[in-house]
């Protein structure tokens, strides 16, 4: 709703706790203006000015749509792979399950629902579908089989025989995928804020989907395949593809120099462009259409010329395309959250629906910024949200010491004094005494002596003038139930300039009166218009870069430095530095990653039993993710946060398929014994190709969930997972094409040397299980 | 044959990355061109000398009016010296320490600072005892934002 002309308004402004809901407050403001409406006659009520939940509302829209797309290109891809409805039904709802389960324990938590939650069950839908859909139809044709053979079904025990032998690699493969993005909750500030929920998501819909695999699957499975008695049939995308696997990867099988080879080649594309990526890169903006602009004049600016200009400045702004309506406050309220003085305004201003964002953003910003003698930032609610989380103690530069204290002139000198202290310690760079904005400031004087001669004292000047010149509360009026403040203040052609103030006449108690001008002095003197406190202390800062040395030894002798510097009593000095705890967390995230990566290759050791072939995969996990990174780069290269949890989705597919595997590898070669490499070719190729449909599967399916997300774009809702839909197309890409093509051959190449024999005694065991599980669930029953 | 599955499976390489370069849409908030709306030039230590864009001129509001020498009151008090000027308020700007100052007009849209004493506020005029001479064009509307470009906003 826009106003014909631009108005005065009573604008108060709502503020939420940070644990409420923005819809709850926002549906309470509304209900409240609603029940308060009929008695408000001749008042108009605009809500629409400014609404943190219309970007709620715009982005659960557009997610939706997104998440419909997505479901119905997963349901066609299932579809069409698996080439049975009923192996499609019972993917599907087991999906369904594992992602409403997940996402139920979340609610049951109080989670509030946000993008990186939605990040966190993304990431865990490729496991939950490939959970669902490994071997069913390796069940439904074992089934047939016993069909056909005449025999009596035994429909649990089949599926407990095919199960069985795979839940043991999926469960490591489930673990180490689990494991993967771990170190990631450990990040402080906005990375942690961002990445916990994300995590705790992708975690619950791993267990989520474990769980439905074990328990949902077979019991689907055996309802639904039950009845099944027609023919299995491939689809023909399948059979096409195992063309092109035979014909293809056949050939390169046979010649491993191909797979040392386009390995290498990832490894040296991966090295070229992982320097070109911007690992520090903020999440990217959530596109809310409501934009706050904020800008201050020089301290000291009026009220009134403050007014004037912001209202000149929103003029031009409704007149821009794009743009639905801007409401602005002037100068700070007496309850106001924000420590701003008279010299600042905000306005809001609402972009349409149908508006191209980045544009009307552009178009915005240059009305704004043309204005000289003016400082304009431009935000939105989100934006401004991060910001607070990420600005906590300091400001520009690499080191910072904080001098506090309580006088503001003492803490001037002693921040002088250390900024002169640190200046010759080497690595430090110009250090400065942050300069506070000042504004001009009546400060009255009182002299004592002559105030004495006409018996004053400095309170009744002190009372003289600020009523004169800011007013005074003398009282209240009672009307109708109504309060009124009743105040004095001198009028306004009276304060005019300092002058006034000097000439100004006082009571003296003896009856007489006299001019405050003979009493004190009245000048005008820089004061700070914002005193910054840090905790209950006021602070100065004192600015300096590091260049040339390690900034942990800086710091370390700045601080001694410091210390040692005599200071007055209730003041002291504290070192700062955000370069050196991004440097400390950079070091816990390395050591938290390596740690990781250790317990991955243990986990690995412990799927295979053999060390080598657990160096293989783990060595295989850079060269897919190198695909995720190229995705990245032609992206826009921007390694934002949520670009980083889609690498850890591709990490933990890549593992899952590789381990599904060779675990079938190796199962094969135990149970078929042979001997020449050319044989152990045959049999890996022809174990890969069995898997080649639930490989395939499980890409297309994460595809198809991620592709209408990259499409999206960066719209409302999915300008968060936009970033990890590139990540994740780019690097199951590789992870598809490195398990199909590089694994078989690699693996024939590397568990050569090993002795078959000795692996299978020591497997034996199991091996043997497995033999008499098999017999018993054909034969008997 | 082998010929053909090549193709596909290169065909499904192309069609995957071009799918991951597809969201490349980024919303950025666009750095602007740097010709700000005011250009600064030292004058000399303390001065500067303004100069703003003609888009900048009219969002400002800006005007001006030529100061006029004061009207001398019919009874002397023999102990004016000065000859005294008069310009409206609305372009007499404090500074942080207290000094007052004006900005007078020099040349199209170019304005420099010049201190002036102020001596008395009547109703909407300012009585100065020293500033600019009678004619020149002083700034009324917008003077602070040229204070604030010349200085420049919150420790820019």
């Amino acid at each position: 709703m826009t106003w014909p002309t631009w108005s005065r308004t009573t604008s108060p402004s709502c503020q939420k706790f940070p644990e409420a809901s923005v819809q709850d407050v926002t549906r309470g403001i509304e209900d409240a203006l609603n029940v308060l409406r009929p008695g408000l006659s001749g008042v108009r009520i605009d809500t629409q000015v400014y609404q943190a939940q219309s970007y709620v509302d715009a982005a659960v829209r557009d997610l939706g749509i997104t998440a419909l797309i997505s479901l119905g290109l997963l349901i066609l891809v299932v579809g069409l792979l698996l080439y049975s409805w009923r192996l499609a039904v019972i993917t599907m709802m087991s999906v369904l399950v594992s992602v409403i389960a997940a996402a139920y324990v979340l609610y049951l938590r109080g989670t509030g629902f946000d993008l990186m939650l939605l990040g966190g069950l993304a990431m865990a839908l490729s496991v939950v579908i490939g959970d669902a859909v490994t071997d069913l139809a390796e069940v439904r044709r074992r089934l047939y089989e016993q069909r056909a053979a005449g025999e009596s079904l035994s429909v649990g025990s089949v599926i407990g025989d095919v199960m069985t032998g795979v839940r043991g690699p999926l469960l490591y493969g489930t673990l180490i995928a689990l494991l993967a993005p771990l170190p990631l909750i450990f990040l402080d500030g906005v990375g942690g804020a961002f990445a916990q929920p994300a995590v705790l998501s992708y975690a619950l819909s791993l267990a989520a989907s474990t769980i439905v695999a074990l328990a949902v699957v077979p019991a689907l499975a055996s309802l639904v395949l039950r009845g099944d008695t027609s023919a299995p049939r491939t689809s023909p995308v399948l059979r096409l593809a195992a063309r092109v696997f035979d014909g293809t990867v056949a050939r390169w099988a046979r010649r491993p120099r191909w797979a040392y080879a386009s390995v290498a080649a990832l490894i040296a594309i991966g090295l070229a462009v992982v320097p070109q990526l911007n690992t520090r890169a903020p999440l990217p903006p959530p596109q809310d259409r409501n934009v706050l602009v904020h800008w201050e004049g020089l301290p000291g600016t009026s009220l009134e010329e403050m007014d004037r200009i912001t209202g000149m400045a929103s003029q031009d702004l409704r007149k821009l395309a794009g743009v639905q309506d801007v409401g602005a406050h002037v100068g700070r309220a007496l309850n106001s959250d924000e420590p701003v003085d008279v010299n600042t305004a905000d306005m809001w201003v609402s972009l349409t629906g149908s508006a191209d964002y980045a544009r009307t953003l552009a178009a915005v910003q240059s009305v704004v910024r043309g204005f000289p003698g003016l400082k304009a930032t431009i935000d939105n609610y989100d934006q401004n949200r991060v910001d607070a989380v990420s600005a906590d103690a300091k400001s520009g530069g690499d080191l910072t010491v904080r001098v506090e204290g309580t006088d503001l002139d003492t803490m001037n000198s002693t921040a002088q004094r250390v900024a002169l202290q640190i200046a010759s310690v080497p690595g430090v760079v110009q250090p400065r005494v942050v300069a506070q904005p000042e504004k001009p400031t009546l400060q009255v004087e009182t002299d004592l002596i002559a105030a004495q001669k006409y018996g004053l004292v400095p309170g009744d000047v002190r009372r003289a003038a600020s009523t004169y010149f800011a007013g005074t509360l003398v009282g209240n009026l009672y009307q109708d139930q109504r309060i009124f403040d009743v105040v004095v203040w001198g009028a306004p052609q009276t304060r005019r300039t300092p002058q006034d103030l000097t000439n100004l006449v006082i009571d003296t108690p003896s009856g007489g009166q006299v001019k405050l001008g003979d009493v004190a002095s009245v000048k005008i003197v820089p004061f700070p218009e914002e005193l910054k406190h840090f905790g209950t202390s006021r602070y100065v800062d004192v600015d300096a870069r590091v260049s040339g040395r390690d900034i942990n030894s800086v710091i370390s002798d700045v601080q001694s430095r410091v210390r040692s510097m005599p200071m007055p009593t209730e003041y002291h000095a504290e070192v700062l530095s955000d370069l050196s705890t991004s440097q400390d967390q950079d070091r816990t995230m390395l050591l938290l990653a390596a740690g990781a990566a250790v317990v991955v290759l243990l986990l690995f050791q412990a799927a295979f039993g053999s060390w080598r072939l657990a160096a293989l995969t783990f060595g295989l996990l850079p060269p897919v993710l190198v695909g995720g990174v190229v995705g990245n780069l032609i992206a826009g290269g921007d390694l934002s946060l949520s670009a980083m949890l889609g690498l850890f989705l591709v990490l933990g597919l890549s593992a899952r398929t590789t381990v599904l595997l060779i675990a079938g590898y190796l199962r094969a070669e135990e149970q078929a014994e042979a001997g020449s490499t050319a044989d152990r070719v045959a049999l890996v190729l022809r174990v890969t190709r069995d898997r080649l449909g639930s490989i395939l599967l499980t890409a297309a399916a994460t595809f198809a969930v991620f592709v209408p997300i990259s499409f999206a774009g960066s719209r409302p809702g999915t300008e968060v997972l936009n970033p990890m839909a590139a990540v994740v197309l780019g690097g199951v890409f590789t992870s598809t094409l490195l398990s199909l093509t590089v694994l078989p051959t690699l693996y024939v190449r590397i568990s050569s040397a090993v002795s078959l024999t000795g692996r299978a005694s020591r497997r034996g065991g199991r091996g043997a299980a497995e033999r008499t599980l098999t017999s018993h669930g054909v034969g008997g029953a | 044959m082998h010929r053909r599955n090549h193709w596909v499976a290169a065909g499904l390489a192309v069609v995957s990355i071009g799918l991951a370069g597809c969201g490349v849409g980024k919303a950025d908030y666009g750095e602007m061109s740097q010709q700000g709306p005011a250009q600064v030039v030292p004058v000399n230590s303390t001065i500067n000398r303004v100069t703003l864009t003609p888009e900048a001129a009219t969002k400002l509001g800006l005007r001006t009016a030529a100061a006029s020498a004061a009207v001398m009151p019919a009874s002397t008090d023999a102990t004016v010296t000065a000859p005294e000027i008069t310009i409206p308020a609305g372009a007499v700007i404090y500074d942080k320490d207290g000094r007052t100052w004006v900005y007078i007009v020099d040349g199209a849209r170019s304005f420099e600072r010049e201190a002036v004493t102020v001596e008395r506020v009547d109703g909407d005029t300012v009585v100065l005892t020293s500033g600019p001479k009678p004619g020149v064009k002083v700034v009324t509307v917008g003077a602070q934002e040229l204070l604030g470009a010349e200085l420049g906003v919150a420790g820019e």
